[in-house]
């Protein structure tokens, strides 16, 4: 098997007359952190939308795990993890109840969400909040708690869907201390962003224009290409290229 | 199976931390069986009536004495003024008039037909036509024991009521009001539960998660359907302990009833929820409904009674097939040889709107 954990090829997908995503080709290899950036409404959540399983690509191939995203979305489902910054945790449960049952729904045994669960406690510190309503938890709290249950089951691939969006600078940080521990693991993380200095904390990043990939390649790479000192000046220089 | 036994439990856990889902679920309808049995009464208690006498002779008198040892009836005036009766019915001081005309005495003796005229205020048409028999009802028993010789008795025809023979209206009403409390559990919780996972977006999760959707609908039909079984059977221990009213037919063959009813209203209430964004959007729609089936559905008034479009209406909607082999059930003890066409019926609905529901969800996520 090759190296590669995601393979998207002439990815389209129409809603009626409106390609949301164009013919899109891109790679993401094992093992990387992978940023998706692009404006709202670029067809980021539609792309991911597609290499998780829940929308059918109207037109091209994409397959994840090795697994084609049409017609094996089952398979897929069982080997990555998904977290996103609007939901994830019920609010109405406590900690525990949200671990176990993320943990028992990824077919985990009662003893392996016992020892993988109590381990999530000891990392983040939540051991005193373990009956504690997720609702009474602060939003980085929350956030850490979501990333920690969606990479519980160890899959081979994560989709963050900003996931440290409303949170503070501090606790950002620590979100991707976590992230590169999940890396360090050999789980990939395919991650979107709107703020680019996590843009720069990836391995590799795309950035979506407009249903297309605008760019792609190392933060380095595209600075390079673009002449430009940030990555904020990549965007903008492709923003501007848009508007010609 | 481990996905929906988590589902289910996860769901119960969510309701059990809920204190305000709690209330709405087991303090709200035992409320409302307490409150709206008696409330919902079409019973006269007590009935005000003028008496206007232009006989005056010892057997009006006599009728004039039935009146007043009946419980209903209250004379409050007796006056020979056909306008100031006329005045008492028209400002609400009476009810009803009831007139004994000149000769009363000579022809009842002589066994020649005679007449009462009776005026009744009749912008309330039920209670109006309940005061009437109630009337009709003494004039007569006064005619049979107080006129007639022991042998001509016979002749008589009396009735004789049937599987509620105080003529209890709660004993008619409770199987109904049990009925709703069902569907709104059914109906409007599963509308609302679903919609709420939509809202927050934690559906979202569940669809790239490795549960599948049956999985997932199951998990949230099930528990609905355990708390509808066990809400109904706690309305049965309510009104057999609070008013007395009998539970004749076989336990086992209500459940079957019940758990049919209950899958179509799951059914609708999955209907709903695909259709709609929010809690609010469900709210309204599974209101609407409900409010068309409770109406519709014999449980206030009876079906023979609307016209004939408004009863063919009534046939098209499933509650009334579960009002009405409920009371049966409960008050007559019916059993499957009678009651056998509602079950199917409701079998068939069962079927049909879960299909639809199974559909409709399906289209909304793809």
């Amino acid at each position: 098997m090759n190296d590669k954990i995601v393979e998207v090829n002439e990815l389209t997908r129409n809603f009626g007359e409106f390609a949301a995503v164009d013919n899109i080709t891109f790679e993401v290899t094992k093992g990387e952190i992978f940023g998706f950036l692009g404006a709202n409404g670029a067809g980021k959540t539609t792309a991911m939308r597609i290499l998780c399983g829940l929308l059918a690509p109207s037109s091209g191939t994409a397959t994840v795990c090795g697994y084609d995203v049409a017609s094996q979305s089952e398979q897929i489902k069982l080997n990555i993890g998904y977290m996103s910054q609007k939901f994830s945790l019920f609010n109405d449960l406590s900690v525990w109840d949200n671990i176990s049952f993320y943990a028992g729904i990824y077919r985990m045994s009662t003893a392996q969400i016992k020892q993988a669960g109590h381990q999530i406690l000891q990392e983040l510190e939540l051991g005193k909040y373990k009956h504690r309503l997720v609702s009474s938890l602060p939003l980085g709290w929350k956030q850490k708690l979501a990333f920690a249950i969606a990479i519980i089951h160890k899959p081979q691939l994560v989709f963050l869907d900003e996931p440290t969006g409303g949170v503070d600078p501090i606790t950002r940080r620590a979100f991707w201390d976590m992230i590169y521990r999940a890396a360090a693991e050999n789980i990939t993380v395919f991650v979107t962003t709107h703020y680019l200095d996590e843009a720069e904390y990836c391995d590799r990043i795309s950035i979506m224009v407009k249903g297309k990939i605008g760019a792609i390649g190392t933060p380095q790479e595209l600075k390079e290409q673009f002449r430009v000192q940030s990555i904020y000046d990549v965007i903008l220089a492709l923003a501007r290229g848009e508007e010609q | 199976m481990r996905n929906i036994f988590l589902l289910i439990s996860k769901e119960f856990k969510q309701i059990f931390r809920n204190r305000s889902m709690l209330a709405i679920i087991f303090a709200l309808p035992i409320i409302q069986l307490l409150v709206l049995s008696n409330a919902a009464d079409f019973e006269l208690k007590k009935v005000n009536i003028a008496w206007e006498d232009m006989d005056k002779s010892a057997l009006s008198t006599r009728l004039q004495d039935r009146f007043t040892a009946s419980n209903i009836f209250e004379l409050t005036s007796v006056s020979d003024s056909h306008q100031a009766n006329d005045t008492l019915l028209q400002d609400g001081g009476a009810d009803a008039v009831i007139s004994i005309t000149k000769g009363f005495e000579r022809d009842l003796v002589n066994r020649i037909p005679f007449t009462i005229q009776v005026r009744i205020n009749a912008v309330d048409g039920a209670a109006a036509g309940l005061i009437s028999a109630y009337i009709g009802r003494i004039v007569s028993s006064f005619y049979t024991s107080d006129l007639l010789k022991v042998e001509e008795r016979t002749n008589i025809s009396t009735s004789r009521y049937l599987f509620n023979p105080e003529l209890n209206y709660k004993t008619y009403m409770i199987p109904g009001i049990l009925v709703i409390l069902v569907t709104v559990i059914g109906l409007l919780l599963t509308s609302l539960n679903i919609a709420r996972e939509k809202e927050i977006g934690t559906i979202e999760q569940m669809n790239v998660s490795p549960i599948k959707k049956h999985q997932f609908i199951l998990g949230k039909l099930i528990p609905m359907l355990i708390i509808g079984i066990a809400e109904f059977w706690i309305g049965v221990l309510i009104s057999r302990s609070v008013f007395h009213i009998p539970f004749l037919g076989n336990p086992l063959l209500q459940l079957l009833f019940l758990v049919v009813y209950l899958w179509v209203m799951l059914g609708i209430g999955l209907l709903i929820s695909t259709k709609a964004q929010n809690q609010q959007q469900a709210m309204f729609i599974s209101f609407f409904v409900m409010m068309v089936f409770i109406f519709l559905s014999g449980l206030f008034s009876a079906v023979e009674n609307m016209p004939q479009w408004g009863q063919i209406l009534s046939k098209l909607i499933p509650i009334t097939y579960f009002i009405r082999s409920t009371r049966a059930l409960m008050l007559k003890g019916a059993g499957l040889s009678t009651l056998y066409i509602d079950l199917i019926i409701l079998s068939g609905y069962a079927l049909v709107i879960n299909l639809m529901a199974i559909l409709a969800y399906r289209k909304t996520s793809q």
